[in-house]
């Protein structure tokens, strides 16, 4: 079994990233740990979730951790890969769309 | 009409001193490589740059003093240096004429500039530092010929009363650089994976170079007018340059060479032998200070005569770190062309870098 006690700080706070993110949620990732606990989030705690990032892809669902928002790791594997632009007003007028319906 | 160049003579031809340009490619991610390699080794200079998301590229050209005055949202390989080390030393030392925008506005800035637009209202930056702090002063704007006189300036917006936007300007760019995956030789351009703002600047920019992975003829890249992005009327000189991204990423073609951006990342650290020789000395004294102060530590003591042995050995010529000038000796000025650092980074070397179709990367390097 697993020895789960034996973790970094930084292993932690992707992990913690991850937890924080809901079920079909547009999540707007940087550089970096977010980066990391969004792709953890998207392949491990919530699928239903769409990772997006202001290189302009859209939807990243990374099977390696991605360097940057701009890596190919994002880039395969995402729904949409818009120019940069499309991602600087987008998600700010996409917000109220994005909260779940009870079906 | 046929626009195909060597790297060389696209380079002598469309890279002027003075220009005000833009490169393609985001920090890692097609990055216009070769052509920067190619500036240095000719020494064009007094760039008024509109950076956009940049790395290494224009971390090169101001740390060997070509930028005149640097206009950009972040400079970093991300992953490996997250903020460039030259770029930063430029900044520290007031040595770099410098404007910050946000990310946001300045790739709106870049749309813009390919739309023609007079100037740019946006709702951005408002409330934030990036407006109230200035990087290039009204009265150091003025002095400079191709920087607009202000960063930016709220306005009223006409068709709501007493709603405050920001007005900002909108390039005027001499000439643009971008790498794509195929190019014709009439300049059309096919991009594959995200164009970020490359198809911008090649609209926007009065001189266009492109390099590519494979030049292919005229017709074939007709096939399936949905994969052209770049119309050829934009561009004036079409480089057969493969691997002309490395070493950062080009989709479906190749990784970022990791090896190549850990030792750019260690060696930038140093200008030269000089800088290396001040800052491992700044270092030691440093580390002794901090050992001094807790004698019980056995750590600090360590890390405190390893930093002092690296320091004397680089006073006394045993052993320097590699630096700056070395990186760019060796991977730049003691090559003549793209053709010569392929060979020079190694068919093997190169081979791992390929993507793996299922993946859209590479795990071999």
């Amino acid at each position: 079994m697993s020895d789960y006690t034996k973790y970094t700080k930084q292993e932690m706070q992707a992990y913690a990233i991850a937890k924080n993110i809901k079920e079909n949620q547009i999540v707007i990732v940087g550089t970096g740990l977010p980066l990391i606990g969004a792709s953890l989030a998207k392949r491990a705690v919530c699928p239903s979730c769409h990772p997006i990032v202001e290189s302009g892809l859209m939807d990243c669902s990374p099977v390696e951790v991605p360097r940057s928002v701009g890596d190919n790791r994002f880039m395969a594997h995402c729904a949409v890969q818009w120019p940069n632009v499309r991602f600087v007003w987008w998600p700010s007028s996409a917000a109220p769309r994005s909260t779940p319906t009870a079906t | 009409m046929n626009k195909v160049y060597t790297l060389h003579d696209a380079v002598a031809k469309f890279v002027e001193d003075g220009d005000c340009i833009s490169f393609g490619g985001f920090t890692t991610n097609r990055k216009p490589y070769a052509v920067v390699g190619e500036i240095l080794r000719q020494g064009q200079k007094d760039f008024t740059v509109w950076a956009g998301p940049a790395g290494g590229d224009w971390d090169m050209l101001i740390g060997e003093g070509r930028v005149k005055a640097y206009i950009n949202c972040y400079t970093a390989n991300s992953g490996y240096t997250n903020v460039s080390r030259r770029f930063r030393a430029a900044i520290e030392k007031g040595q770099l004429t410098y404007e910050d925008y946000s990310q946001d506005v300045l790739m709106l800035q870049l749309h813009a500039a390919s739309l023609g637009l007079p100037f740019l209202p946006v709702r951005l930056m408002q409330g934030s530092g990036l407006m109230k702090y200035w990087g290039i002063s009204e009265e150091q704007r003025k002095a400079l010929d191709k920087v607009d006189d202000l960063k930016c300036v709220e306005i009223e917006n006409p068709f709501e009363p007493g709603q405050k936007v920001v007005a900002v300007p909108v390039p005027k760019l001499d000439t643009a650089v971008i790498h794509v995956q195929k190019a014709s030789p009439d300049g059309t351009c096919i991009i594959e994976g995200d164009e970020f703002h490359d198809v911008d600047i090649a609209v926007a920019a009065r001189k266009v170079i492109v390099t590519c992975e494979e030049l292919v003829s005229d017709e074939y890249i007709r096939r399936d007018p949905t994969l052209t992005k770049v119309f050829g009327e934009c561009v004036n000189a079409v480089v057969h340059c493969p691997y002309g991204a490395w070493p950062s990423q080009c989709y479906n073609y190749y990784d970022n060479d990791s090896h190549a951006l850990k030792e750019y990342d260690k060696a930038s650290k140093y200008q030269d032998a000089e800088d290396a020789k001040a800052q491992l000395e700044k270092a030691a004294v440093k580390a002794e200070k901090a050992a001094a102060g807790k004698p019980e530590d056995a750590k600090l003591a360590d890390a405190a005569a390893r930093a002092r042995k690296a320091a004397d050995d680089a006073k006394n010529g045993v052993a320097f770190p590699e630096t700056f000038k070395d990186y760019l000796d060796k991977w730049v000025y003691s090559v003549k062309d793209n053709e010569e650092l392929l060979d020079k980074i190694g068919g093997s070397r190169l081979m791992r870098l390929k993507n793996e179709p299922h993946l859209g990367y590479s795990t071999r390097h």
